[in-house]
């Protein structure tokens, strides 16, 4: 079997050549005006702003950093500057039903004006009527009822007065009422006057007192009744007279909403409201002193009357908006979707009005749209109940929670609920999208647009072109200075790097944009005009030295020799298997020693990690394959009696994934044919039960992991990586990296199968099963197909004189 | 030739007729509130009506509630414990705005018969405070009897309230030139002091030169205070041009010297009638 070369330099890093992107600086480039790499998204967005039927709302997947805000918002502005402003929205007073205020809706910038009318309506009522009461036609209109009532009174007390002073009896002020008492030269008669008198006398006066109180009694019950009926013709007087000044006045006003039928039918209830509560805007002395005792109260406390119940709450007012409202909340709680219903402390208790609905983001975004943050929206308590709620029923009902929930005993406020018409868009990322499609029954209902984001794109000429007027836009949005055709080329191949694939680039701009922000530093540091190749490459090495503090320490531990790392020699069941190690934006490699142990047994393969809890499902996974692969090359013919164990030496944290399952099935193989692996080389790459060895993620990170070792110890040329071969086109190392292969003191190899991994890793040939069936000798796979049998042998010898006995 | 000592108005004692009404509520507010002004005491007088215990003990009918119009039986102990319970309300009432005031208050209970006994104490003191409506049923706002009383027959001033109506406001008074004009004009003074626009005297002179020297007297007579004074000039005061004056300048208190013209033929129960707002009659 022909061992694998080394991978020449051009595999191991796919440049960018500055003088084929055919420009000086960025500046000579025309910004870039559509998304770079996301057509589908684009697409998506399209579609979804533009139909209009219910539920097509939008959902933006995508992984964070990948621009789903900046692409979704600016296709949004663009589609909403075609679209016409939409209506005000007020709520005012309902006076038959105060608890259930009116939503009005007015054409784009009527709102403010009606509520400033209002505002000027009331007080010209006020002056009006102020002026009315104070005048003495009302006055001597007044003063005629009342003097009426009181003529009729006095006439019926003097009359009673007088019918008593004929029977010489006085009426007596007493300190709960009234009482007769017959008098005697205008005093009281004195008791013992009174018994001097004859019987027949006193016999008389008592039954005149007797006759005199029960026409009291009949008199007092009348004035009862006078006194209702003068108030009733007071304010009768009142409604009158106030009619007259309010009606001119709200019909003046109507005309300026003649073509709004629901602000007339409002003005109208304003206008009989005014009448019926008059004594709001009387002066305080025409309003007089037998009002009602609560409200002199409350007059007492909080001042003047208010006029509040003829304000206008204007929540939705577009009097400077020129097209369809773009709407982002970026603290989506439930109030500050669907509004919320303030309340202020009077006497001890929380009031509310309309006046104290406070409008949300949909209030704000009807018409047009709402971006939200997903993740942010479900974190919130009922915020997307409410907003399916809302969209489903196609109405804004403002509600606080706990009147929602049925928890609140108070009295509140329950507004009109106003139609909405808007598209909503979340921001998400896949597994929320995919969690929501799979859980809510709802949601594919309502957001039937998915705006899928890609996080990488194909690196062709055309596309590097594109990726290199991006940078372009954004170094001009940021204010950068321009970059080099040597820096943009820089950026693209870390941008290939960060994609871990030399044929695609990322799209996640947010370390792009990172990279070009210090880049623009260290150029600026450097008096650069354009940002230039070094000064990228000064942002990227300044990025990993802030953030690879760890992976240094963990070579230091290697070099040290507490970390026990072999990279000369060769030892059998021993490989070097290399591990990933993500620590926030940034990754490194890490070689560990795997060992393989076997001995007698019943065909099983011991995953140490996983006895222990530290492997993971996948790692456990690619051990099981193991066996399954050594089942089918050696098991054919007998039974597996070995029983093997394999561990990652040193390693007290999980490990998870299969990428070294074929570093762990060289180990295995060495232990069982007895054979020496080379400790020079490190391994990565999974296996399958056919020995092919499989791609793996991290490659670039593992081999720079193996190297920085190596090159600690010294480069002898003797050292490498293997790797699948199907990851060959993911590498973009690192330039020392290069430079070691390029001198040949380094090298890599790609491996497409098992037998040609331990070639390389043995020196001797893996073997291929002779027409007889067996392997020839001085070859891997022979030694262990040798050792196995012998297991077998064992095993049976063990097993035979039980047999035996049973037969 | 001696020059007599001329009089000037001096407060040093004040009795208010106490009762728990709200015109009683009124007069002692008002005296609490001058007694604060001019740093005097304040002294409460409730008459427990004698002709009230009379009938009482009489027992020939009942008493109607003003309220309900029910009618219950007299019952002596009852009553009279009554009108121990409104005293003390009097009292209670006066204290709280005595204290309000930062003055010193006496209270005084007296059994008789009310005028009789209001004017008695008036003679005590040199300003009596009382309300002026009667509180007699089917009254509507006639002075009483016991108010006409003191108005007429006070030795001291007196100074008549309204109910709802208060006596911090502008000021009219009357001044002739005579002594007991002018006492008026010293009492307007003192009780408009420091106040801007507070206080409207109506010269009563038959020239024009006569109602300047009366002008410069009161200018004179105003001129330690901050007082600033409107001036009318009429030829001759009668009552009904007096009572027209009230109503023009709104005034809320009418000052008047007992002695006025203005009361002669004891038109004292008309002037309360007709002034319509709070009178003081300055002796």
């Amino acid at each position: 079997m022909a061992v694998p070369e080394p991978l020449p330099r051009e595999l191991l890093h796919r440049g960018c050549d500055p003088a084929r992107l055919g420009f000086r600086t960025t500046d000579e480039l025309t910004p870039l005006e559509d998304s770079f790499g996301q057509s589908r998204a684009v697409e998506a967005v399209r579609f979804g702003v533009s139909i209009r039927h219910g539920g097509y709302n939008l959902f933006a997947l995508g992984p964070a950093g990948t621009g789903k805000y900046t692409l979704v918002r600016r296709y949004i502005e663009q589609q909403a500057a075609t679209e016409p402003v939409p209506a005000d929205w007020c709520y005012v007073n309902n006076f038959s039903e105060p608890h259930k205020p009116r939503a009005l809706c007015l054409p784009p910038g009527r709102g403010a004006p009606l509520r400033a009318q209002m505002e000027r309506l009331v007080e010209d009522v006020r002056a009006a009527i102020s002026t009315i009461f104070r005048g003495e036609d009302y006055a001597a209109r007044k003063q005629a009822i009342e003097e009426e009532f009181k003529e009729r009174q006095e006439r019926m007390f003097s009359g009673l007065q007088e019918r008593a002073g004929e029977r010489n009896i006085a009426v007596i002020r007493t300190p709960v009422g009234f009482a007769f008492a017959p008098v005697a030269n205008g005093e009281t008669v004195e008791p013992d006057a009174f018994r001097r008198l004859p019987v027949e006398e006193q016999e008389k006066v008592k039954k005149a007192v007797a006759e005199l109180e029960g026409e009291l009694q009949k008199l007092m019950k009348q004035v009862l009744q006078w006194q209702r009926e003068e108030r009733e013709r007071l304010r009768a007087l009142n409604r009158e007279v106030t009619s007259f000044a309010v009606s001119a006045l709200v019909e003046r006003l109507k005309e300026a909403y003649a073509d709004l039928s629901d602000v007339l039918s409002y003005l109208d209830a304003v206008c009989t409201d005014i009448v019926e509560h008059g004594s709001l805007f009387m002066p305080t002395d025409a309003a007089g002193d037998d009002g009602n005792p609560m409200q002199a109260l409350q007059h007492a406390f909080s001042g003047p009357p208010s006029f509040n119940r003829y304000h206008v709450n204007v929540i939705v007012d577009h009097s400077a908006t020129h097209s369809a409202p773009v709407i982002d909340e970026f603290r989506p709680t439930q109030p500050n979707l669907v509004g919320r219903i303030e309340h202020v402390p009077q006497f001890g208790a929380l009031m509310t009005d309309f006046n104290l609905i406070q409008p949300g983001a949909l209030h704000a975004a009807n018409g047009g749209y709402l971006i939200l943050d997903a993740r942010k929206l479900l974190m919130q308590p009922f915020a997307y109940e409410e907003l399916k709620r809302a969209l489903q029923s196609r109405m804004i009902r403002t509600q606080g929670i706990s009147e929602a929930l049925g928890m609140s005993s108070t009295v509140s406020l329950d507004p009109e609920p106003i139609p909405l018409d808007l598209k909503v868009v979340l921001l998400g990322d896949r597994m929320l999208y995919f969690l929501l499609s799979q859980h809510d029954p709802d949601f594919l209902e309502l957001f039937k647009v998915a705006v899928d984001f890609d996080d990488r794109a194909e690196r062709t000429p055309e596309n590097d072109m594109l990726f290199a007027r991006l940078v372009a836009t954004l170094a001009q949005g940021k204010k950068l200075r321009p970059f080099a055709a040597s820096g943009v080329a820089r950026v693209l191949e870390h941008a290939a790097r960060l994609a871990a694939d030399a044929e695609r680039l990322s799209l996640h701009m947010r370390p792009i944009v990172d990279l070009l922000c210090e880049a623009d530093h260290w150029a600026s540091r450097e008096a650069h005009e354009a940002v230039t190749a070094e000064d990228v490459q000064q942002a990227i090495d300044g990025q990993i030295e802030r953030t690879d503090r760890l992976r240094v320490r963990s070579q230091e531990e290697i070099a040290r020799g507490t970390i026990l790392i072999d990279t000369a020699g060769d030892v059998v069941g021993q490989v070097n298997g290399i591990a990933v190690f993500p620590f926030g934006g940034f990754a490194f490699g890490r070689p560990s020693r795997i060992t393989a142990r076997v001995r007698l047994g019943r065909g099983e393969v011991v995953d140490i990690e996983r006895e222990v809890a530290l492997g993971g499902p996948i790692h456990s996974k690619g051990v099981l394959i193991l066996a399954g692969f050594l089942g089918e090359r050696f098991g054919r013919e007998r039974p597996l009696a070995l029983s093997a164990s394999l561990v990652f030496e040193q390693s007290y944290g999980g490990v998870d994934g299969d990428s070294a399952s074929s570093a762990e099935l060289y180990a295995l193989l060495s232990a069982l044919g007895g054979v020496p692996i080379m400790q020079s080389f490190a391994v990565t790459g999974s296996v399958n039960q056919r020995g092919e060895v499989q791609a793996v993620g991290g490659v670039n990170e593992k081999i720079e992991g193996f190297f920085d070792v190596c090159a600690a110890r010294g480069l002898t040329g003797e050292q490498g990586v293997l790797i699948p071969a199907a990851n060959v086109k993911h590498l973009m190392l690192r330039s020392d990296v290069l430079d070691a292969v390029d001198a040949k003191r380094f090298r890599i190899h790609a491996v497409d199968t098992v037998d040609q991994g331990i070639e390389m890793l043995t020196g001797m040939p893996a073997g291929v099963r002779t027409p007889e069936g067996a392997y020839p000798p001085d070859t891997v796979n022979h030694a262990v197909e040798k050792q196995l049998a012998a297991f077998a042998e064992r095993a049976r010898a063990f097993g035979a004189p039980q047999a035996e006995q049973k037969t | 030739m001696t020059v007599p000592a001329r009089r000037a108005f001096d407060v040093r004692r004040i009795v208010v007729a106490a009762d728990s009404s709200p015109q009683g509520r009124a007069a002692m507010e008002a005296a609490a509130a001058l007694a604060g002004a001019l740093g005097v005491n304040v002294e409460g007088l409730f008459v427990e009506d004698v002709n009230v215990l009379n009938v009482a003990e009489l027992a020939l009918g009942h008493q109607l509630n003003v309220i309900s119009g029910q009618a219950r039986a007299f019952d002596r102990a009852a009553l009279e414990c009554e009108l121990r319970a409104e005293a003390a309300r009097a009292r209670r009432v006066l204290e709280a705005f005595a204290l309000r005031q930062r003055v010193s208050v006496s209270f005084r209970v007296v059994r008789g018969r009310v005028g009789p006994e209001v004017i008695a104490a008036a003679g005590e003191a040199d300003l009596l405070v009382l309300g002026t409506t009667s509180r007699s049923i089917g009254a509507f706002g006639r002075p009483g009897s016991t108010a006409v009383a003191a108005a007429a027959g006070a030795t001291g001033s007196v100074l008549l309230l309204r109910y709802g109506r208060t006596i911090a406001g502008r000021a009219l008074v009357a001044f002739d030139g005579s002594e007991g004009a002018r006492l008026a004009v010293e009492a307007a003074v003192r009780m408009t002091r420091d106040r801007e626009d507070a206080l409207t005297v109506v010269l009563i002179a038959p020239t024009a030169d006569t109602a300047a020297q009366l002008e410069a007297d009161v200018r004179r007579m105003c001129a330690a205070t901050g007082t600033t004074v409107r001036f009318r000039h009429i030829d001759a005061l009668d009552l009904p041009a007096t009572c027209r004056l009230t109503h023009e300048s709104k005034a809320d208190v009418l000052i008047l010297a007992a002695d006025s013209p203005v009361l002669l033929h004891r038109q004292h129960g008309r002037l309360l009638a007709d002034a319509g707002c709070p009178v003081l009659l300055v002796r």
